[in-house]
């Protein structure tokens, strides 16, 4: 009911509509921002973006989806548009040649300091999120959505625009690909 | 299924994504196999004990910072910045001029690597009056120039 209220204000042009839509997903968009670009400078100006982009259409919202996989969509849009477009620009600066890809796993670390790093949870999930974002772009988002907003195969097909074995498929192929990469640093333990 | 197909699918049977037959081959395998029983404890480890993941908070002043760039929206990497076409303008530009430099600057007298003995006589005239840099030539020139290199070869 609440959802319909606001969304009734916010097609309608209520500003403080506006307000109370950031208010309600600020935090949500800027997470998937952040998953997504693994950079909190450009995840706030993405944020941004994502809904100045999401008041100028929000006469095209389809009431059959929730609000937040609306949002969801547009953020991940945007931070693929965003990755390519810094890809291309990256090029042509011939940055390309000297940077790596942010992607990539880190070296692994000596082995004198190996006892800690299973223990220090925190440095394992940075190197399961690299792993997850250096998949093909498919799997990495359906697996960061999966694990990370931890949403349903269903809302994860509604974002993404495609079939839930579309979704289960990328999932799948995302795990074993994600074991491959991380299997050589377990070699290293 | 061997060691190597079945070390790949090691996440996927933590995770009960694998189906009955394949699950139950890992099953088989894993007492055989130290590296992958190794590798799935630490596997578990890593990914079902996920911690608690941080959440982020929206920035501060999200709405003010938003009003503000829709009331003057500047141009950023996000929104462009440098376009990619005229960045692609820039680049085939460059590109022609250098080519045309280097056109220029292999036509400078002096500039030749051939050694003489390695032209043919047409060749050999038109370099050595730079004729290529004129046009169009008279056949009257042409003789001219055929005869003075001879005298001088002799
Ligand atoms: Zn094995």
């Amino acid at each position: 009911m609440k959802e319909q209220e606001l969304l009734r204000k916010l097609i309608s042009g209520n500003q403080s509509a506006f307000k109370e839509l950031i208010d309600e997903y600020g935090s949500m968009v800027f997470n998937v921002c952040c998953r997504m670009l693994g950079n909190r400078h450009e995840s706030e100006d993405i944020t941004q973006d994502v809904f100045i982009n999401a008041f100028k259409s929000i006469k095209k919202f389809r009431s059959d989806s929730k609000l937040s996989t609306w949002l969801y969509r547009i953020a991940v849009n945007h931070c693929l548009n965003y990755q390519s477009k810094k890809k291309r620009n990256r090029w042509l600066s011939f940055e390309f040649f000297s940077a790596t890809e942010s992607g990539n796993i880190p070296e692994p670390v000596s082995n004198e300091n190996l006892p800690d790093i299973l223990i220090e949870k925190k440095e394992t999930e940075i190197i399961i999120q690299k792993a997850i974002n250096s998949l093909p772009e498919q799997q990495r988002v359906a697996l960061l959505l999966h694990r990370y907003e931890e949403l349903s195969y269903e809302e994860i097909a509604k974002v993404m625009e495609c079939s839930v074995s579309a979704v289960e498929s990328r999932i799948f192929r995302g795990k074993q690909n994600l074991c491959k990469k991380l299997l050589p640093y377990l070699n290293q333990l | 299924m061997t060691h190597s197909n079945i070390k790949n699918k090691l996440l996927l049977y933590i995770d009960g994504s694998l189906n009955q037959t394949d699950a139950s081959e890992v099953e088989r395998h894993l007492p055989q196999c130290p590296r992958c029983k190794k590798h799935i404890a630490m596997l578990s480890e890593i990914w079902k004990n996920k911690p608690a993941i941080d959440k982020f908070t929206a920035p501060p002043f999200l709405w003010t910072r938003i009003e503000a760039k829709m009331s003057n929206p500047v141009q950023n990497l996000s929104s462009g910045g440098l376009s990619y076409s005229l960045r692609i303008t820039t680049a085939v530009f460059i590109l022609l001029i250098a080519f045309f430099i280097g056109n220029y600057l292999g036509k400078l007298p002096g500039s030749e690597t051939k050694s003489p003995a390695n032209f043919s006589s047409a060749e050999y005239i038109t370099r050595s009056y730079h004729f290529d840099t004129f046009q169009p030539i008279s056949e009257e020139s042409i003789g001219q120039a055929i005869i003075l290199t001879s005298y001088q070869n002799k």
